[in-house]
């Protein structure tokens, strides 16, 4: 029997792990991951979750020994955000290389400078190449589950990869929305004790992990990483289909609203697809044949099933939230370009909500009217669309406010 | 990439059937590292207080000291850095050049 329990994503995260019984903890606290690290140690403190944690005095330490108790033959866990990630990255191919299934919550923030405690997507998207699975929740409830799914998925025997959940920072952390948590025996019959079928750590049968590899294996080892995620797209959808069976709730891997026969479809990622659905929504209302497709599996990613939804799409606006400098598009777009590459088909890549801007409904319907303007002729769409973007953003801070103009002469 | 570096760690073929994946040695051999020496330490046993600072500081921890037997160097690992023969407070280990051959008597 499940509960219905008022949670914000944090706390969801923290309900997750403890009910998919983590035997060890290794997390450094940042904002906003720090209550998922809080309540975690208070759970291990009153008794409610039997597992060990281990203060540790970095994010690189953190996953380094959650790395080395995975290889032990339990389920650990950490999580972070923002430049924690960043501080994780050499470990974060460790963890893939060595086919480790660890499963870490991030709490997205935006990565400095500006420094920012809040939301966007670079920290995740600067990691986007590092052989994790990376999963985009859009409600207190999907943390929670996604959570579920990216063990399952992480630890099966064809896939063997780490996985990271994204949640939107604050939007999502710190907002408390009603979700229906599982009982521990519920969990318990989806999510088998940790079974390590990899390398690990055993005195019984010593053996030597990430040892150097020369070259004549090295893209061997590789090769086989980028068959573990290949795996990925026959083996979610039975855990999906499994999950759907015992809690009742849909998974996705991306998720559509109004996508069939649309003349223009926004893609978004993470929390921002409610606004986006709300939007578009009221657009269809007045007859505009718009629809909003959400990645919910970023990596790898489904290139097949975006490329088949946007096939006959004439326009396709991909919003980002995270900038991508330099290149063409922001990440989100040159993947679904990339998938969906049809000549006749316009796409524009749209940035927004960046440093914890909200996205909110009036800028969706914005970006919809971009994309309004593209599909009538009235727009090339060809630049970089910044949706949210203030017009005063070369003149934020003038030389001579206190007295600053000496120093510049 | 040397031939000794691959021959170092390799997996041990009674695994192919259970497959290991990504970068894990099941088994671990030994790296001739005393075909890389140019100097070979003599030591001086006469003079020698069987202190073990010698055995120490060796990077490779192939000298062994004990109370009954004189120094003794496992020349198959010696790759002959000196660093012995630097620590020794009795300055009873010389850096010798000229010796090609040595008997390893393990
Ligand atoms: S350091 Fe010198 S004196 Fe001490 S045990 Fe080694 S050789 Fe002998
Ligand atoms: S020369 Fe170097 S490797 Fe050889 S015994 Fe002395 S310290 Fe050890």
């Amino acid at each position: 029997m499940h509960e219905r329990l008022l949670l914000d994503g944090n706390m969801a995260m923290v309900e997750a792990m403890r009910l998919c019984r983590v035997g060890v903890i290794s997390a450094y606290p940042i904002t906003p991951q720090s209550p998922v690290a809080e309540k975690l140690s208070e759970y291990v403190e009153n008794g409610k979750l039997n597992a060990e944690y281990i203060r540790v005095e970095s994010e690189h330490s953190a996953l380094s020994c959650a790395i080395g108790a995975q290889l032990t033959g339990v389920r650990a866990c950490t999580a972070t955000s923002s430049v924690g990630l960043a501080l994780m990255h050499e470990v974060l191919g460790v963890a893939s290389g060595c086919r480790v299934p660890v499963v870490m919550g991030i709490i997205n923030r935006a990565l400095v400078a500006p420094w920012s405690l809040w939301c966007d997507h670079q920290d995740t998207m600067a990691e986007r190449d590092s052989g994790w699975i990376q999963i985009y929740a859009k409600s207190v409830q999907e943390v929670f589950d996604s959570m579920v799914v990216a063990y399952r998925l992480a630890e099966h025997k064809d896939v063997q990869s780490p996985a990271m959940v994204c949640i939107d920072g604050f939007f999502l952390s710190h907002t408390s929305e009603v979700a229906l948590i599982p009982s521990q025996e519920e969990i318990d019959d989806f999510l088998p004790p940790y079974q390590p079928c990899n390398a690990h750590l055993s005195v019984d049968n010593p053996m030597f992990v990430n040892n150097l590899i020369p070259s004549s294996e090295f893209c061997e080892m590789r090769y086989q990483q980028k068959e573990g995620l290949d795996h990925v797209k026959e083996v979610l959808p039975a855990i999906h289909a499994e999950f759907l069976e015992k809690f009742g709730r849909e998974q996705f891997t991306v998720e559509q609203y109004c996508c069939e026969g649309a003349d223009m479809v926004l893609v978004t990622i993470g929390s921002m697809f409610g606004a986006a659905m709300q939007a578009a929504g009221k657009l269809r209302k007045q007859g505009k044949k718009v629809g909003v497709l959400r990645i919910v599996l970023f990596r790898p990613f489904p290139y097949e099933i975006v490329g088949e939804i946007l096939r006959d799409v004439p326009v396709v606006g991909v919003l980002d939230r995270s900038a991508g400098l330099g290149a063409q598009g922001a990440p989100l777009f040159t993947e679904v370009k990339t998938a969906a590459a049809n000549p006749s088909t316009k796409f524009v890549s749209m940035v927004g909500g960046l440093g914890g801007r909200d996205l909110s409904t009036a800028t969706m319907e914005n970006a919809f009217s971009y994309l309004e303007d593209v599909y009538n002729g009235k727009a090339d769409g060809k630049a970089q669309k910044w949706i949210d973007l203030k017009d005063n953003y070369g003149t934020l801070r003038l030389k001579n406010i206190g007295g600053n103009e000496l120093c510049i002469k | 990439m040397s031939k000794g570096q691959e021959n170092a760690s390799k997996q041990s073929e009674k695994d192919k059937n259970s497959t290991f994946l990504g970068p894990v040695a099941t088994i671990v051999n030994d790296v001739d590292t005393g075909a890389w020496r140019v100097d070979v330490p003599v030591v001086d046993h006469a003079s020698c207080i069987r202190c073990a600072i010698c055995k120490k500081h060796c990077p490779l921890s192939i000298i062994k000291v004990d109370k009954e037997n004189p120094v003794w160097i496992d020349m198959r690992f010696c790759k002959g850095c000196g660093i012995c023969a630097q620590v020794c407070p009795k300055g009873c280990i010389l850096m010798d050049s000229n010796i090609k051959e040595v008997e390893n008597n393990a």
